[in-house]
């Protein structure tokens, strides 16, 4: 039986996600707009005898969230883009190292100092590649005050089951907005245990995790000894550093790859509305999928038949959903808050068999509806439009 | 001071200061504790002394080792993560301090030693260390000190002496050295010391000693660079270069604090030890006090 | 392991019964020769240790203790006695770098 309706804030929905997941660490610093979310942990961490700290800035509080983590506790961080930038070196420790987390960048306009109480979706590529190297990445979008709370409890699912960081990309206007939701209770929610080995330390093996079945790592301070490192390492020997052997650098770079793509079919959630018939669709994410919905909706209260199509995974990019859209509909309209960053992966899976038309600004304003139905206009010329709003 | 902050501050003069008993182990005792004793540091480098130093204290200690974590960062010192046998983590340059403050956090009981180079502590490392000793966290720091940069291939470092030769002060440093243990006191550690691989079983009693305390303690090890320090410096052997260990050194009751600093002669001994309110003890009590109130999850 | 010392049987009671070197693990940095207090050892043409004096050996343990890379094992005699570390500095607290090895 859920809980009554209450008006609450999408931060304070993230909050409460993290907590109803069993996370019990955060590490975090201050920043505008994510701040509420520390706020709130604050609170409540010392309430569910978890832990809160404020850390000296926002590259100590990634790397006391891995600690955490390998010490066996799950951990979180929130932040926006000027921090999100500085995490990226340990986001990179974490894929490589295998470590499970979750990282909230409640996206503001950028870059640098930019836009700090104003929202964007100038992030959603760095979330992919900002650290450096050749790695991998599940990101998330939620696109209303529910979605932060459920897709803060399924990162922290996915970061358990894959061992990564996972990425919440929520935004200044979903993060800073109000709606009244009646938040799952803990027996609704499906909560991924912290895993543990069961075997004994001296049968346990790294090596004998594989792609299709991934096993937790033990807890640092446990008879089990493990050795953590962010340089190439040897699954096979103990995880120790291996840089002197091509292939055991090329078999990690696959296996860490393969560890989350072989999986991306289970892992890329889309939401498709109206998509049945629909001859042109919106592709929209986050805050802007609202308004594109708003769009789609007035399109179709017209007799035009356009669709949706919402990822709520951004990474894994999925692609298998954009390759049914391409072979139904002839155009695909792509509005976001930055420009042009996910039409490019858009026409990437479209292939040419669709026309993609981008839409963006970066002036910390939503993409407001009208202007998605302009661009929906200019695909049914013919039509005759009977409201302009 | 707040309410919950109820234990006293209480200074105490460093002679004071018990320090355990170390009880030197054989050298197969020694390598009990290590995945492999083939170590990639270089001839003569003390390194492999300090690492020998840590698993005395430990040992003499009676440490728990499925108890024992040891957080390091990026540099020769971090290698060790690689040849003790406990858990060990082999984090981001500078980054140790943190890390190691998040896993004692999320276990208190568990013993977090971190091991650094100096630059890994102090330059890139800095600002991680003044917090960690602001805090008063109980982890111990353990930093190897060879006022180099060693693994990337001898560069200077916040902590090589003026005048002194590098790959990047090719004409002598013109930098002042930095003294890392005052930085640690004024950030607030509570045990401060430092020791020389050269008089070994007082380094092994010191760092004893720092994982003996509890609250955020900071043990500096003067360490020898011979391939990079000493061949830039017209030291190059091992065993010069641990001579000098001993004569820069001066039992802190002795060193004339008006004196030379650093360039010459630095103290040894326990520098600084005070007892104040440690921060995951004053956490645990925020935890308790709020069940205590009965206040819901 | 490989014994690299002289065994004879000391006549003195402070030298051990050996000193083991394990030429495995030794990378001939040159502590333990040069800083011996007694001179026990000479060195190899590949910088090795030899153990050539094993008589004025006191079994002080600096060699072992200073051996960056766990290279010497000191084999002692039965009589614990010999040992030299039982003078802790701790015991007395004006004992530090200055003042002659531990």
């Amino acid at each position: 039986m859920p809980e009554p309706r209450r008006l609450i804030q999408g931060n304070e929905a993230v909050a409460e996600g993290a907590i109803a997941a069993g996370a019990r660490f955060f590490g975090g610093y201050p920043i505008t707009p994510s701040t509420e979310i520390a706020e709130v942990l604050a609170r409540r961490m010392p309430q569910v005898g978890g832990h809160f700290i404020q850390m000296e800035d926002e590259i100590a509080s990634i790397a006391a969230v891995i600690g955490a983590s390998l010490a066996g506790v799950k951990s979180l961080t929130a932040t926006s883009g000027p921090g999100f930038s500085l995490m990226q070196e340990s986001i990179g420790y974490a894929s490589m190292a295998q470590v499970p987390c979750v990282i909230v960048d409640v996206m503001r306009g950028g870059p640098s100092t930019g836009l700090p109480t104003e929202p964007s979706q100038g992030d959603v590529m760095q979330a992919r590649w900002g650290t450096h190297g050749e790695h991998s990445i599940i990101a998330l979008v939620p696109s209303s005050v529910m979605e932060c709370f459920t897709l803060t409890v399924e990162a922290f699912n996915l970061a358990e089951a894959y061992r990564t960081p996972v990425i919440v990309l929520s935004d200044a206007t979903i993060g800073h907005m109000r709606e009244a939701v009646a938040l799952p209770t803990p027996d609704e929610l499906r909560i991924a245990p912290r895993g543990e080995p069961d075997v004994p330390p001296d049968e346990y093996d790294e090596v004998m995790s594989t792609v299709d079945n991934i096993l937790p790592r033990p807890a640092l301070g446990s008879r089990y000894a493990v050795h953590v490192t962010g340089l190439v390492y040897d699954r096979a020997r103990g995880g120790v550093p291996a840089t002197g052997t091509p292939s055991v650098a090329e078999g990690l770079g696959r296996y860490l790859r393969e560890k989350i793509y072989h999986h991306r079919d289970a892992i890329t959630r889309v939401e498709e509305i109206e998509m049945e018939d629909a001859e042109v669709a919106i592709l929209a994410y986050g805050s802007v999928a609202r308004s594109a919905r708003a769009a789609m909706k007035w399109a179709r209260r017209q007799g035009v038949k356009v669709g949706l199509v919402r990822p709520i995974t951004l990474w894994p990019f999925p692609t298998v959903a954009i390759d049914h859209m391409a072979e139904q509909v002839r155009t695909i309209i792509v509005p976001e808050m930055n420009l042009k960053q996910m039409s490019w992966e858009v026409m990437a899976a479209v292939r040419g068999r669709a026309k993609v038309v981008d839409h963006g600004r970066v002036d910390g304003k939503l993409i407001r509806p009208e202007e998605i139905q302009a661009l929906i206009k200019r695909e049914f010329h013919y039509h005759r439009w009977e409201e302009t709003a | 001071m707040s309410a919950l902050v109820d234990e006293p501050l209480v200074e105490r003069p460093p002679s004071d200061t018990k320090l355990p008993r170390i009880t030197p182990h054989e050298t197969a005792e020694i390598l009990a504790e290590l995945r492999t004793p083939k170590t990639l540091w270089c001839p003569g480098c003390s390194n492999g002394i300090v690492t020998r130093a840590l698993i005395d204290a430990v040992l003499s200690l009676e440490l728990d080792p499925a108890r024992t974590c040891v957080v390091a960062g990026i540099g020769c010192a971090g290698r060790i993560t690689t040849y003790l046998k406990w858990s060990t983590v082999h984090t981001a340059h500078g980054r140790a301090l943190a890390v190691a403050t998040g896993a004692k956090a999320a276990d208190p009981g568990m013993n977090v030693i971190v091991i650094m180079g100096d630059g890994d502590c102090i330059a890139i490392g800095g600002n991680h260390l003044i917090h960690a000793a602001r805090r008063n966290i109980d982890v111990t720091a353990l930093v190897f000190n060879n006022s180099i940069y060693g693994m990337t291939g001898g560069q200077m470092s916040p902590t090589t002496f003026e005048g002194d030769r590098s790959t990047t002060s090719v004409y002598g440093n013109i930098e002042q050295a930095f003294d890392m243990c005052e930085l640690a006191r004024a950030a607030g550690a509570t045990f401060v010391a430092r020791g020389t691989p050269y008089s070994y079983t007082r380094l092994a009693q010191l760092i004893a000693g720092g994982i003996a305390h509890k609250g955020f303690s900071f043990v500096e090890a003067m360490v020898s660079c011979p391939t990079y320090y000493g061949r830039q410096n017209s030291i190059p052997k091992a065993s010069d270069m641990m001579r000098r260990q001993y004569d820069r050194s001066v039992p802190v009751e002795k060193f004339d604090r008006e004196g030379p600093r650093l360039h010459d002669l630095y103290p040894v001994g326990v520098l600084h030890h005070v007892e104040r309110s440690e921060y995951t003890t004053a956490y645990a009590k925020v935890v308790a006090r709020l069940q205590e109130q009965g206040a819901g999850s | 392991m490989t014994d690299a010392g002289t065994e004879q049987k000391s006549t003195r009671s402070r030298a051990p019964e050996a000193i083991l070197i394990d030429l495995d693990l030794c990378k001939c940095c040159g502590i333990c020769s040069e800083l011996c207090p007694q001179d026990v050892f000479d060195v190899d043409d590949l910088a090795h240790p030899v153990v050539a004096r094993l008589d004025d050996c006191t079994t002080c343990g600096l060699c072992e203790r200073r051996c960056p890379d766990f290279a010497i094992t000191i084999r002692r005699t039965p009589k614990a006695e010999t040992r030299v570390d039982h003078a802790q500095p701790a015991d007395d607290q004006a004992a530090g770098g200055a003042g002659g090895e531990d």
